[in-house]
């Protein structure tokens, strides 16, 4: 256990040498945030309507500022197990007495801790210049929140983990974990709720896992949802862990026995 | 002409580099089309509860984001690539020493150093896909306003080069802040939707001090409403302004740079 808590502190040290540069980063990514409030603004004063598809400005505005937060989360730029098999540095892994997939969960970690870290000054300022349109959730859904947060980055570590395993198979696959993630960002509710579609589209995205990266949490802390149907969510995203982490396994399992030294 | 040698070989280059990475070149190309997808659904969300935003139908906002896309994606096939890795790796590595002893101006030689070709792939779509959602505005477009769009178009996009140059600048004092890269694609989510649904200042910011609204903006409400003379002639200045602004401030940053050891 020491030895993980050791990697976690070294990597923490890897990322700090690159603060300036998380800073810079998290200072523009709330660009979006106010641009969200100026557009939907400009809609809700248009339709004159208090509600669109149940979401108020108040709850729009809350969605923007918690996707805000949860896009901190957003591993695909954090885990480079995908670019060490492509590139031979696995072997590194490979030979030292740790297990690899916690290993590179400990780097994500770091990275996203100090994302998160450094993103918290703006996003403070995003609520205070916001405070009057925040919605607040109640105390059990707020834990709930926390839970299916933190249980919803697992999830997505172990899909990611089936992606980039896939360069035991398949040869270099960055490109097309960037645009499954990318993909996946959508399908979760990240640019707008998801409430806002309708049909057979809507439904699709609501029988996915990804609706768990970001709609659900953010309903969760909007009070949409109650903690009865929290507690199922907890449930599915459980089951989505299993399914995706014996995925995984079983790609990793196959993929490593075709892994040269030399890289993939 | 020794501009266009040097043109003809990085073209060669990048297609021979772009024919090796098919997988990096087919996954940029959907997640371009895909982020067009998203935004039309995004679109249609909000349309589905209004009639008009800031005064601007359907068509003519989806016009508005193809505009700004289809910018983008020109600037992409040619000046990007090479801004982001000047941004990334030139100054840190000393890189920009290749760029710097050539006898040719050094920040054009840098932007065009890495094409990304297969942009036109999906300018390919886009650019029809807004000629035709031009049409579906339901505005008369006169001849003349569309010559007075392809103009403030042209100059629009030289505008986005500059702005693109002076985000990046900063890189040959603060050589690890990789971010300068990304600055100008968040400055695109100001230039997607129509100025008014932004507060006064905001306008007055991204209408003069930095532009960019002016890219997207101007043009299109030349090309769906009456021709002013002051657009025309703002776009060309501004245009020269930050031009002039982006080359001083390159060659001042240049001379702060010291090879691999910045």
């Amino acid at each position: 256990m020491i030895k993980y808590l050791v990697y976690f502190k070294v990597s923490l040290q890897d990322v700090y040498a690159y603060r300036a540069d998380f800073f810079l980063f998290m200072a523009i990514n709330t660009v979006f945030f106010y641009v969200a409030i100026a557009l939907w603004s400009a809609v809700y004063q248009s339709t004159g309507d208090s509600e669109i598809s149940s979401y108020t400005l108040s709850n729009i505005i809350t969605y923007y500022l918690i996707t805000g937060l949860l896009f901190r989360l957003d591993l695909s730029s954090s885990m480079f197990l995908s670019a060490d098999i492509w590139g031979g540095y696995f072997t590194n892994d490979y030979i030292k007495p740790w297990n690899i997939v916690l290993v590179h969960f400990i780097i994500v970690l770091a990275d996203l801790f100090f994302g998160m870290i450094t993103f918290l000054p703006f996003f403070v300022i995003m609520a205070f210049t916001s405070f009057q349109h925040i919605s607040l959730p109640t105390f059990p859904n707020f834990i709930f929140f926390i839970a299916v947060v933190i249980l919803s980055l697992i999830m997505n570590y172990c899909f990611n983990l089936i992606l980039h395993a896939l360069t035991f198979h398949y040869g270099d696959q960055r490109s097309q974990i960037a645009l499954a993630n990318y993909i996946a960002t959508f399908l979760a509710g990240a640019v707008f709720p998801i409430s806002f579609l309708s049909g057979w589209v809507r439904d699709l995205l609501l029988a996915l896992p990804f609706k768990f990266l970001f709609f659900t949490p953010t309903e969760i802390f909007l009070n949409k949802v109650s903690v009865a149907e929290s507690q199922v969510y907890i449930a599915e995203i459980a089951i989505w862990i299993m399914i995706f982490f014996g995925i995984s396994q079983l790609v990793y399992r196959t993929g490593i026995k075709k892994y040269s030294g030399t890289g993939r | 002409m020794r501009y266009w040698k040097i043109i003809k070989i990085i073209i060669r280059n990048s297609y021979t580099r772009d024919k090796k990475i098919p997988g990096v070149v087919t996954a940029n190309v959907f997640s371009s089309l895909f982020e067009v997808i998203i935004t039309l659904t995004m679109f249609s969300a909000i349309f589905n509860n209004v009639e008009s935003l800031s005064g601007w139908n359907y068509y003519q906002v989806v016009f508005l984001y193809l505009m700004m896309k289809n910018i983008v994606l020109l600037n992409g096939v040619v000046v990007r690539g090479g801004l982001n890795d000047m941004a990334k790796e030139y100054v840190r590595m000393g890189d920009y020493d290749f760029y710097l002893v050539k006898p040719v101006n050094s920040m054009l030689f840098v932007s065009v150093s890495k094409p990304r070709f297969y942009n036109i792939v999906v300018l390919m779509f886009t650019i029809p896909f807004s000629i035709w959602i031009a049409m579906k505005t339901g505005i008369d477009l006169g001849a003349l306003n569309i010559l007075a769009f392809i103009f403030m178009a042209f100059f629009s996009a030289i505008l986005y080069y500059f702005l693109s140059v002076i985000t990046i600048v900063p890189t040959f004092w603060l050589v690890r802040l990789f971010s300068l890269s990304d600055l100008m694609n968040r400055a695109t989510q100001i230039m997607r939707y129509p100025a008014g649904i932004y507060s006064m200042l905001v306008k007055v910011i991204f209408f003069t001090a930095f532009p960019v609204l002016a890219i997207t903006y101007l043009p299109s409400w030349t090309l769906f409403y009456s021709i002013k003379a002051e657009y025309l002639v703002y776009m060309v200045v501004i245009t020269f302004v930050f031009g002039w602004i982006a080359t001083k401030l390159w060659n001042i940053g240049e001379r702060n740079y010291g090879s691999a050891s910045s």
